[in-house]
């Protein structure tokens, strides 16, 4: 059997060391929620914004996300400039953490990013 | 004697134009420049002087020259008609005994039907093996608590067929289910579902709408009814229609009801006769018992209902705004002397709905135009003539200034009607070959456009309305490109901002601007541009009619239309594809050669002027 060489798309999700695990968990239900598998991996050092960013590129749907260890959350687009994120929560709850996965579902679903 | 320097003024509802000329003494007229502004308060009241001062002023700023070389102020007759609006739902959908919930939520869990009795997630360790469930979880449940829930429900033999969360969880919660059931989510007031009943929960497969809970005899299956029942739930079915996901409650006297509201007669009073009409009729009864009655002297609501209450404020507005002064009427002088009625729909939250369901209720709207006894334009004569020195003259009714003005479009002659679509009313006037001017005013223009977009939209934004009147639409399709209306894309350099993403915006000149709504981009358009042909179109056909020998449209020659709304991008086309069947010309005017639909008064005050035509009278 010929070995599937290109891994199915999915969102890409960066997270720093000792990144909240609850805050992992939110942003991955935001995203099942929606319909769209995310790939979780860990990340080096640098900021939300820095981590999505990269994320997105790695995504075969240019979609990342980003989440820090102190619980900062960026979503990403490849193709916006490096500094100007999708969404940034910075000091968010569970439900900001939620919408966050949602958020980058829905830019990939094309849907508003409610 | 030389040259004499005036300037033509023409306040209107929302614009002041000025035109500025030097009339020779063989009455040959040198255009020097036109302005335009907003108008201030209310036309032909004192508070328009100062949108008047700010008018000449600018045109006289752009053309070189000062207020003391003025010889002389033209003012317009203002129209004495101001225009109401109102609107009243005449239907209204009452859910009882929580017997259903169609909100539709975008991601339901699962798929296909589940029926059992409704039971609380707190009490499900204690629910009989026997019975199938269908579980009913409050908020604050995380989803792998209620997913364990279930799932333990499950192994100890409880069929469970469904679940109805309060929480956006469905497909996460049915993600981790052993054996995945239907689950519908978002429902906020889920502490309403009557628990211990029969319940069905149906969910559609993704691009599906639900088979069995929008069938009437597939709810009688389902509860096993009898046709007397079968009857009575006819409704809940006619409301799940179209949904992906839905749950039917069986309770003892629930119901779905569909109810017209008693609005109230509306009576019109004619010249010869009087004719009452039921306002939950609709708008076209309304309009026939309009037709017969013509020409409509007033038009007064049933004291007490509804439409009593409509009328009665839109005549007290209306002489709040005239009575700002002395010479200010009251009430009972506002006779009013046309009314527009226009069938509408507007989405409301159905009463009795567990989760914010919305229906479209029908709706009417009502232009009401009134036709006040005082003009007090000699007060602005008077405050302009001593503000800048120069005499100022009150001459020519509106609608024969405006044909003046028109016919100075290239390619027209007389006889030519203008249609002047404003903001408040439609106005057609005639001039004949022989030269007879006849002028009507007609209810409802640009205002009531923009008030049906607001409420067929569900907006509740004024101002995003006009800006859907106003400006082409567009679909956000990536951060970097937008698809226009007409299916052409344009791409930007700088990306869009995300709160627009994937949204219908209106294009507008401060860029996009989302608008709030479920409805995809075509629904939008087709809503404004019903609104404007509901409205122009409908008022244009009846203001010609009204000035056409013997109400033949086919007699007419030239149409011209000016005014704000012939600025728009497809009002014209509207109406313009309307007449085009009866043969007329009709295209926008272009006053002066180069002003557009614009200042046709303000260049017809100068003209008649140069004429001699003007009224002597009113000279302040």
């Amino acid at each position: 059997m010929r070995q599937e060489r290109v891994e199915p798309p999915a969102l890409v999700l960066r997270h720093g060391p000792g990144a909240p695990a609850e805050v992992l968990r939110e942003v991955s239900a935001g995203a099942e929620e929606e319909g769209v598998p995310l790939r979780t991996r860990p990340g080096s050092g640098g900021g939300a914004v820095e981590l999505a960013h990269a994320a997105a590129g790695e995504s075969r749907l240019a979609v990342g996300v980003g989440v820090t260890a102190d619980g900062e959350v960026a979503v990403h687009h490849a193709q916006l400039p490096a500094d100007r994120p999708a969404l940034h929560v910075l000091g968010g709850t569970a439900p900001d953490w939620r919408r966050a996965g949602r958020v980058a579902a829905r830019v990939v679903t094309g849907l508003p990013l409610v | 004697m030389s040259d004499r320097l005036v300037v033509g003024v023409d306040i209107g509802n929302s614009t002041t134009e000025a035109c500025l000329a030097l009339v020779g003494p063989g009455g040959a007229v040198t255009h020097l420049g036109t302005a335009l502004t907003r108008t201030t308060g209310v036309k032909g009241t004192p508070a328009s002087t100062r949108g008047a001062l700010t008018a000449v002023g600018r045109v006289l700023a752009a053309a070189g020259r000062r207020p003391h070389e003025l010889d002389r102020v033209l003012l317009n007759e203002a129209t004495p008609v101001i225009s109401g609006l109102a609107m009243e739902t005449i239907t209204e959908t009452v859910i009882t005994e929580s017997t259903m919930i169609g909100h539709n939520p975008a991601t339901p869990g699962g798929e296909g039907l589940g029926v059992g009795t409704t039971v609380s997630v707190l009490d499900l360790a204690e629910h009989p093996v026997a019975e199938p469930a269908v579980v009913v979880v409050p908020p604050g449940w995380d989803f792998d608590d209620v997913a364990a829930a279930l799932n333990a429900a499950a192994a100890r033999g409880v069929p469970v067929v469904a679940a109805v969360l309060a929480g956006d969880d469905a497909v996460l919660v049915t993600n981790r289910l052993v054996h995945p059931v239907p689950v519908v989510d978002e429902v906020s007031a889920v502490e309403k579902v009557p628990l211990g009943m029969r319940a069905a929960v149906e969910v559609a497969a993704p691009g599906r709408t639900i088979r069995t809970l929008s069938n009437t005899y597939g709810i009688a299956t389902v509860f096993e009814l009898d046709p007397d029942q079968t009857r009575q739930v006819s409704p809940v079915a006619r409301a799940l229609t179209g949904n992906r996901s839905a749950v039917v409650v069986r309770t003892p006297a629930g119901d779905v009801t569909d109810r017209r509201i008693p609005v109230g007669v509306l009576e019109l009073r004619g010249e010869v006769r009087t004719t009452k009409v039921d306002v939950d009729a609709g708008a076209e009864a309304i309009m026939a018992a309009l037709a017969r009655v013509q020409p409509l002297r007033d038009a007064h609501g049933e004291p007490g209902t509804h439409v009593g209450g409509m009328l009665a404020a839109v005549r007290d507005t209306m002489a709040d705004t005239m009575g700002d002064g002395p010479g200010g009427s009251d009430a009972a002088d506002c006779a009013i002397r046309d009314v527009l009625a226009v069938d509408t729909f507007v989405p409301a939250e159905v009463r009795g709905g567990l989760a914010g369901e919305i229906t479209l209720e029908n709706a009417v709207g009502l232009a009401a135009m009134v036709r006040t006894s005082r003009s007090r334009m000699q007060a602005v004569a008077a405050q302009v003539a001593a503000e800048l020195g120069a005499e100022a003259v009150i001459g020519g009714v509106e609608g024969e200034m405006a044909v003046l003005g028109a016919l100075t479009t290239p390619g027209t002659r007389a006889p030519v009607v203008v249609v002047d679509l404003g903001g408040g009313s439609t106005d057609a006037a005639s001039l004949s070959a022989d030269g007879v001017c006849t002028a009507v005013h007609v209810a409802g223009a640009g205002e009531l456009v923009t008030k049906l977009v607001d409420s067929e939209l569900a907006l509740d934004d004024r101002e995003v309305a006009e800006l859907v009147k106003r400006w082409p639409l567009a679909k956000v399709e990536s951060f970097f490109h937008v698809r226009h209306e007409d299916g052409t894309v344009q791409f930007f350099d700088q990306p869009l901002p995300a709160h627009v993403f994937a949204r219908v915006v209106v294009l507008g000149p401060e860029g996009p601007v989302p608008i709030g709504t479920r409805h995809g981009l075509d629904a939008v358009r087709r809503v404004r541009r019903e609104a404007k042909r509901r409205v122009f179109v409908v008022n244009t056909l009846r203001a010609l009619r009204q000035v056409a020998p013997d109400g033949d449209l086919r007699r007419l020659d030239f149409v011209v239309l000016l005014g704000g709304s012939a600025l728009d991008f497809e009002i014209p086309d509207l109406v313009a594809d309307a007449l085009a069947e009866h043969g007329v010309v009709c295209g926008t005017g272009n006053v002066l050669g180069d002003q557009g639909p614009r200042n046709a008064v303000a260049s017809g005050l100068v003209a008649a002027h140069a004429r001699g035509a003007v009224r002597a009278g009113g000279t302040a």
